[in-house]
């Protein structure tokens, strides 16, 4: 997940955070949310939002506070609502501070935006249907279709939704910058017989450019794929095309924007057939390279079995050697115009836990148990480097822990490419996101480690600079949960719950490279 | 319990200006029989005091005082003060002066401590101790400003302003109406944050109403012990601008970071100057509506200085002198507490003020080797920090909050990568060498920075120079530790 809703440990009556600060908040302060507040592939500040109390039976106090990306508190608003108010998304675009907030009781998404100086610049409420909330058509989860925000700067706000017309379809809308200006709303078609779910590839001043995946049924096998192109200033359509080559399906897992020559590179798998797609077989990683008025300037497929074998020890499946399968995170260039794609091993394994405990259950005359019987083994992370053409240049293997996920019963049966997308939504994995330096040819991988026989955590970095990977480590002081926040290039946002004090330790670390 | 303790130490109060609660250790001289006099003292008096008070029904003064006394002592152990005669023998003629003129003030068996801490204030504790900061020297013009802080300090002890605001602080705090209104609060359902953070409000503004009364009572109480000794009172009257002009500082210039650090050897780069964007809401919602004035601890200077003035239109100063001993001296002080302020950061381990103001006094004193010295310990320290992930312990990130001069110096620091800022301490020393090739604080800063550059050539090189030069120096403890440590 790119961005983290670290719904935080539920209710520290402490909130530390600050460099060397901590507060005490008086009494029962809820802290309720804690998230990044992104500026393209950067974080450039965070949020925090709590319950301060009750103001009558059905209203509750809460507060936000903005803290910048090297945690200096600069400024706090005051909002009203009810008790299930939850902030699930914040995003800075270098003039304005957006958020996005959903009430799961009444059915409803806020906007917020917010000028440098605290301004409240526009506060949009929308009412939807409750199903809308979640994660994805296909989810039951109430995490919310919340990371759908991407900042435009100079501009505003893009957030998409995913709405439930005759079939799934969904919204984009506009927030621009400036006070008072409404902005615009792009509906897919509500008539449509096919499931539509989207999300951003990218946007500049003029364009905002959108991936949309669609199906005839949720249950169908049948995918396809389609780049949207809207007019940013009118939110007209200016494009919608198929991204499938007609010979193979396709499933995309990492795209990149690059903001020079306004292109985007989708990688993925490629697959014989639609049913191949379900069944998770693959015959390579496709490349793609689209411009903004959505042609093709390059697609090329690289098969398991002839291209990629030379460097990777997989079969003609993509399956490594006993190891399971990679899962594609993220992309990002050099200056040198090479690729690199970040990958981590993960294979489905049986759940002795989950077996034993269905054993225990019909046992005990239960019906069910509700552990599933199946468990996703996450193990190294993978590096791979591609020239400007796509060759395979090389692959870098760093080992970690293995760290398991489990899934909940059912999953056992569905396919490992369709697993890695489910583990990826909950954050399952241990890679953590991607930053791209502004200002120097590096990028940073960050990923995290459990030292099961420590039962000690630590947050790491792998950094190519120089023509060099340097990896670094962070070890965490607490015993307890934590996550790394994104943060500029080079720093880290750290929230670690330490729980001898039962506070939530809140901190920008510089990473070494 | 926890809300009663919270705000029984909001309450404790601070004279003159905010209290300090860092410490730093001197490496330069071992003044460990004075400390023992020192707090020996202390804890007497502590007795004293308690001696005072019912067991049963003062318990929270009683621990109030403990709390206090136990602080005292640990700032001592942690060398928060100097006890270098060359300091102290400065301060101690002008307070016994004070003391020996007016004879209420010794029956009181006051105590002076010199402050290391590098923020210009003095402060009584309320147990017989004044301190006064060796920084707050450097904003003073003359003999008799430095009396009048001291008389000023030493009226509170005598008007007993901080036992007495300790003792109405617990008195109110355990009354009949205060504990109902608590409970009250906390058996309210709705707005029960609104109605606590009201409860505070009123009561830090009548604790810091009183405060700015007690500093009205200590100016008038301290000129009166300050006529009857030599100095002037206009001693008084300037220090009070003075004061005024600490609470008005705002700018401070810039430091031109690549004159300083574009090296020869390792030329500048234009990107660790990069700034980090930092801004702040002027529209936001406090949860607590504080009024910036009514939290003020001191009334203003200005009208401080006027009611003094009125008081002392008809007063003669016949024969009072504004300096009575040689100005040399006191200048001389001055220009110590400089060099005491920066060494003191870097013990302190705030090490972002700390290059921030040596690089400003090397502006001032270019040929200075201690002060380039520092820079090399100053980034020494640095790397090891980083290589822990611990920078930001020690040199904390921009803020909005801060002067942009200072911003400057903190982004410069943080956009270093690791082996960049080694480099730096390593070319910046052996620049420095070129001038200062025997200085013992350049060679234990080659040293310092030739083992982070792994540089085990020069690092050994300089070591055994050091031996052979300074067998006796100052860092010549630490070196051992640090060769025991494998380093």
């Amino acid at each position: 997940m790119r961005r983290l809703i670290f719904i935080a440990l539920l209710c520290c009556s402490t909130f530390m955070y600050g460099q060397q600060t901590s507060i005490e908040n008086i009494r029962s302060v809820k802290l309720k949310n804690v998230g990044t507040l992104m500026e393209g592939d950067e974080g450039n500040g965070y949020y925090a939002f709590y319950e301060v109390e009750k103001k009558d039976k059905k209203t509750r106090v809460y507060s936000v506070k903005f803290l910048d990306a090297n945690m200096n508190e600069i400024g706090k608003k005051t909002i009203t609502g009810t008790k299930f108010l939850s902030l699930v998304d914040g995003e800075y675009n270098g003039d304005n501070l957006f958020l996005k907030f959903i009430d799961v009781k009444d059915s409803e998404i806020t906007y917020r935006q917010y000028s440098k100086s605290g301004e409240l610049i526009s506060k949009v409420t929308e009412e939807v249907k409750y199903k809308e909330l979640q994660i994805s058509p296909e989810s039951n989860s109430l995490v919310a279709n919340s990371t759908g925000i991407l900042g435009v700067e100079g501009k505003g706000f893009l957030s998409f939704l995913n709405r439930k017309y005759k079939k799934w379809g969904y919204e984009v809308r506009f927030f621009p910058n400036t006070k008072g200006n409404k902005g615009w709303t792009f509906t897919s078609d509500k008539a449509s017989k096919e499931i539509q779910t989207v999300s951003f590839l990218g946007a500049n001043d003029e364009i905002a450019l959108l991936s949309v995946t669609r199906r005839p049924g949720a249950m169908s096998k049948k995918m396809d794929f389609y780049m949207l192109g809207l007019d940013l200033n009118t939110g007209e359509k200016l494009f919608e095309k198929k991204m499938s080559d007609g010979k193979n399906s396709i499933m995309v897992t990492s795209t990149f924007f690059d903001e020079n020559t306004d292109e985007v590179t989708l990688m993925g798998y490629y697959y014989e057939s639609a049913e191949k797609v379900m069944s998770g077989k693959s015959k390579g990683i496709m490349i793609k390279k689209i411009n903004k008025k959505g042609e093709y300037v390059f697609d090329q497929n690289l098969s398991w079995a002839s291209d990629l074998s030379k460097k990777l020890p997989v079969n003609a499946k993509g399956k490594l050697d006993g190891k399971g399968f990679l899962y594609f995170h993220e992309m990002t260039q050099s200056d040198d115009g090479n690729y690199y794609l970040i990958a981590e091993q993960y294979k489905k394994t049986a759940s002795a836990g989950g077996i034993a405990a269905g054993i225990a259950a019909s046992l005990s005359g239960n019906v069910t148990s509700t552990m599933g019987l199946a468990n996703i083994v996450i193990e190294d992370l993978y590096v791979l480097e591609f020239s400007p053409k796509f060759e395979l240049l090389g692959v870098e293997v760093f080992e970690k822990n293995k760290s398991t996920f489990n899934l909940p019963q059912g999953y056992e049966f569905v396919n490992i490419s369709m697993l890695g997308v489910f583990v990826d939504l909950y954050g399952g994995f241990d890679f953590g996101f991607l930053q791209r330096a502004k200002n120097e040819d590096a990028f940073s991988v960050v990923y995290y480690n459990f030292d099961r026989k420590e039962r000690v955590g630590s947050i790491n970095t792998i950094t190519r600079v120089d023509g060099e990977f340097a990896n670094d480590q962070i070890k965490l002081e607490s015993k307890g949960a934590f996550r790394g926040l994104p943060n500029k290039h080079g720093s880290i946002g750290i929230v670690e719950y330490l729980r001898k004090e039962r506070k939530l330790n809140f901190r920008t670390e510089k990473f070494n490279y | 319990m926890r809300l009663t303790f919270w705000v029984l130490t909001l309450l404790i109060p601070t004279t003159f200006f905010a209290q300090d609660n860092l410490a730093y250790l001197p490496s330069s001289y071992d003044d460990s029989e004075e400390k023992a006099v020192m707090i020996e003292a202390i804890e007497s008096q502590y007795l004293i005091d308690i001696k005072q008070l019912d067991k049963r029904k003062d318990k929270d003064i009683l621990e109030t005082y403990e709390e206090r006394k136990d602080a005292l002592v640990r700032r001592i152990e942690n060398d928060a003060f100097i006890f270098d005669p060359l300091v102290t023998d400065y301060f101690q003629p002008i307070f016994d002066v004070i003391v020996s003129s007016n004879p209420e003030l010794a029956a009181l068996n006051p105590r002076l401590l010199i402050g290391r801490l590098p923020y210009p204030n003095a402060y009584c504790v309320g147990d017989g101790t004044l301190v006064f900061n060796l920084e707050l020297l450097s904003r003073l013009d003359n003999e008799s400003q430095v009396a009048f802080v001291l008389a000023h300090e030493l009226a509170h002890l005598k008007l007993d302003h901080v036992n007495n605001t300790i003792k109405k602080n617990v008195a109110m705090l355990n009354s009949i109406s205060v504990k109902k209104e608590i409970r009250q609060i906390a058996r309210q359902e709705y707005n029960q944050f609104q109605a606590l953070s009201e409860f505070m409000r009123k009561k830090v503004f009548a604790d810091r109403y009183h405060k700015r009364e007690h500093e009205s009572e200590a100016d008038a109480l301290g000129v009166e012990y300050l006529k009857k000794t030599k100095y002037h009172t206009d001693g008084a009257l300037q220090c009070l601008l003075n004061l005024d002009k600490i609470n008005k500082e705002d700018s401070i210039s810039a430091i031109d970071l690549k004159r300083h650090f574009d090296l020869e050897a390792y030329p500048f780069k234009d990107k660790w100057l990069e700034k980090e964007e930092v801004f702040k809401f002027s529209d936001s919602d406090e949860l607590i509506d504080w009024e910036e004035d009514s939290l003020k601890t001191h009334p203003d200077c200005i009208p401080r200085k006027e009611k003094l003035e009125a008081m002392l239109a008809d007063y003669p100063n016949t024969g009072k002198q504004l300096q009575i001993r040689d100005i040399n001296q006191f200048e001389l002080l001055q220009k110590r507490s400089e060099f005491e302020k920066v060494e003191a950061y870097f013990h302190l381990g705030n090490l972002g003020t700390g290059l921030f103001y040596t690089l400003k006094l090397i502006e001032k004193y270019p040929d200075e080797p201690y002060l380039k010295g520092l820079v090399g310990r100053i980034f020494y320290e640095m790397y090891i920090s980083q290589e822990d992930h611990a920078l930001s312990k020690i040199v904390p990130h921009s803020n909005p909050n801060y002067k942009d001069a200072y911003n400057e110096i903190l982004d410069f620091i943080h956009n270093l990568r690791l082996s960049e800022i080694s480099k730096i301490g390593f070319y910046y020393i052996q620049n420095a060498k070129e001038k200062h090739k025997y200085n013992e604080d350049i060679i234990w800063a080659e040293y310092l920075t030739a083992n982070i550059r792994e540089d085990i050539k020069i690092a050994n090189s300089a070591k055994e120079v050091y031996k052979e030069l300074f067998p006796d120096g100052k860092y010549i403890k630490l070196l051992e530790e640090l060769e025991n440590s494998g380093k």
